[in-house]
């Protein structure tokens, strides 16, 4: 059987139902009356700089993230009175250049916030499929994990898992997998359920594919859509996610910079030197509201119920 | 009703016994020796000795785990390392403070998620509606710690008129008797005191419930419109009923529904955001508390904190699966 003879087919409304109590919520384009594709346009790109920014940071970095230059230390943003031009967006308690920092920052958010979405995404496909596929005891335990693990308050898993094993970037991304692939399980269960009795299944099956090879290449290509959704959504939550523990003090390692960490240490100067909170804060959340405004956009264009509606 | 809760009860057990479990397993999961991390850096052998056999830490491990249940059921979770008293009367002291701001929150949330998404459906595409939208968008976009800071920055900095850090100022302490110091002034007839208390409460809750809020204003809005297309809101205007009692009675009541879900969702978040508002605002509660014990590796402190965060986890879910059989009459119990 070539590629072409793969059947794939639009994604039911009852799977999109299940891809996030958030399908519910209209996107932002929808309630401002813009063109549905408005919000994948200007999220796209948005998040596409972040990831240039972070892949170049080196290149782009005007100083080493690192350095400490204390006669510099707290310097204002280079447009305010005592402001140096060499120093675009000011400098820390420590001397160190915020602007590369946080060009710095993007790459371990967007590094931690990627490899979880792919982790929890294997792992969340994997066990839904096989949930579906094998039913019985196995499905009903899955089931009883994801319900626990869906509703269980993140930063409280976080917490504990990081309080006990330690802080790293490694651990980070594991707290984040652990409550993230839920979203994809549930997901492609109900996905595969809905999909396993079809013709094109139950033919290929007939046709001596075993099910490994009836999974891989007929089932799983109608779950993709789904599943591209639920991980840009997974992005955000997982961005969000981890600047909170970093924040906390319970994440990342301190000397690396993080947009979360950079913020925490501002507090000291919240009122003296204000700006310190704003840029780091400001990116965090730039990045995670065009993740989302890419995932709405992403979401509507796949729902069957909203097609055309506009 | 009797039966729905029991049946909900005896699926909370056997939740918070895995809780308990894990929390175990984790303590023991931890690489190195504790006993190392509770004594003097120049403890002899013999009074490391002791001390791992004090905390029964030469038992096997089956042992261990009867004992850690038994003392889990009695709330007994040890002596906090830091602080050097029980971890239960720690967590007796700051727990008032984190339900006041919770509590405090979730109406803070509530009110700007009902009223906002409500205005937001009823006129659909007007100014309130796009104000709402992107407030929505904000909530759910906005790190809380960074909401936080800005009304700290913009809002308690600038005007001054509302303090950025603890429940009172420094010199003084609740009156009791309960803790809540809401409730403990209102008893004591103090409106000075209880004037002080909002004032250092505002700007926390607005924080917490602010986050809250953008996920309740977007369900509140969507069920609104839904809801306003049907049959029995038609019957309703046909009749000639006034506009406000159309939307009170009719509209509103039956787009609650899926609004008490999300809440309930919420309620994760909630505890999730009192961690992060209590650290951002010095408010003394239970969640700046194990952030403090995680820092100053306080495991029985960790222990206890993240064991009562859980329970009241589990019984806030309780709480509002019961409230949401209580709306939908069609729920069979």
């Amino acid at each position: 059987m070539t590629d072409t003879e793969i059947k794939t087919e639009p994604v039911t409304s009852s799977v999109w139902a299940a891809v996030d109590y958030r399908r519910k919520r209209p996107s932002l384009s929808a309630m401002l009356k813009l063109p549905g594709s408005w919000g994948i346009m200007v999220g796209g790109i948005i998040t596409l700089i972040f990831i240039i920014v972070a892949v170049l940071a080196p290149v782009l970095a005007p100083h080493d993230p690192y350095k400490q230059t204390l006669q510099h230390r707290l310097l204002p943003p280079a447009w305010v009175r005592g402001g140096d031009p060499s120093y675009l967006l000011g400098t820390d308690a420590l001397g160190r250049d915020i602007l590369s920092r946080l060009i710095y920052g993007s790459q371990i958010s967007l590094l931690v916030g990627v490899s979880a979405v792919v982790g929890a995404g294997v792992l969340g496909v994997v066990l839904g499929i096989l949930s579906a596929y094998r039913g019985g005891w196995f499905d009903s335990i899955v089931q009883r994990i994801t319900e626990f693990f869906q509703a269980f308050p993140f930063l409280l898993l976080g917490i504990t898992v990081m309080a006990f094993l330690g802080q790293s970037v490694g651990n980070i991304i594991v707290v984040l997998i652990l409550t993230r692939w839920v979203q994809f399980a549930r997901v492609v269960r109900a996905q595969v359920l809905t999909l396993r009795h079809r013709e094109y299944v139950e033919a290929a099956g007939t046709m001596g594919a075993g099910s490994l090879r009836t999974m891989v290449r007929h089932v799983l290509p109608n779950v993709l859509a789904p599943i591209i959704v639920i991980a840009t959504f997974s992005l955000a939550t997982a961005i969000l996610g981890e600047a909170s523990l970093s924040f906390l003090g319970v994440g990342v390692p301190p000397e690396v910079p993080t947009w979360g960490s950079m913020l925490s240490a501002s507090q000291q100067y919240i009122y003296t030197d204000s700006w310190l909170s704003l840029w780091p804060g400001l990116v965090l959340f730039l990045l995670v509201i065009a993740v989302n405004l890419f995932g709405d956009g992403l979401r509507d264009l796949n729902d069957p119920k909203l097609r055309g509606r506009r | 009703m009797g039966w729905y809760i029991l049946r909900r009860l005896a699926i909370a057990i056997p939740t918070m016994l895995v809780i308990v479990t894990a929390v175990f397993l984790l303590v023991r999961a931890i690489p190195g020796n504790p006993v190392l991390m509770m004594v003097p850096d120049d403890a002899t052998p013999q009074q490391i000795a002791d001390v791992t056999h004090r905390l029964g830490l030469d038992q096997p491990i089956w042992v261990q785990y009867g004992k850690f249940l038994v003392n889990a059921v009695h709330l007994n979770f040890g002596e906090s390392t830091r602080y050097r008293v029980s971890v239960s009367s720690l967590i007796a002291q700051k727990l008032p403070a984190t339900i006041e701001l919770g509590v405090v929150a979730a109406v803070i949330a509530l009110v700007i998620g009902l009223v906002l998404g409500t205005l937001a459906g009823r006129f659909r595409n007007s100014w309130i509606d796009r104000v709402s939208s992107v407030l929505g968008l904000f909530g759910i976009s906005a790190p809380t710690f960074w909401i936080g800071m800005l009304l700290i920055i913009y809002v308690g900095g600038a005007t001054g008129w509302f303090p950025t850090g603890g429940r009172l100022p420094g010199d003084l302490s609740g009156p009791g008797p309960t803790g809540l110091l809401i409730v403990d002034t209102i008893i004591h007839g103090d409106i000075a005191g209880l004037g002080i208390v909002l004032q250092h409460l505002f700007l926390p809750a607005l924080t917490l419930g602010l986050a809250m809020s953008g996920m309740l204003v977007r369900m509140t809005r969507s069920s609104i419109i839904e809801v306003a297309g049907d049959d029995y809101v038609r019957t309703a205007r046909a009749k000639g009923a006034p506009e406000f009692r159309v939307l009170a009675r009719h509209t509103f009541r039956n787009a609650m529904l899926p609004v008490v879900t999300v809440f309930g969702m919420e309620v994760a978040s909630l505890l999730s955001g009192s961690m992060i508002v209590e650290t951002v605002f010095a408010w003394p509660g239970m969640g700046s508390m194990l952030i403090t014990a995680v820092t100053a590796r306080d495991y029985p402190l960790i222990q206890g904190s993240i064991l009562l965060f859980s329970l009241i986890f589990i019984v806030c879910n309780l709480l509002v699966d019961i409230s949401y059989a209580l709306i939908d009459p069609r729920i069979r119990y």
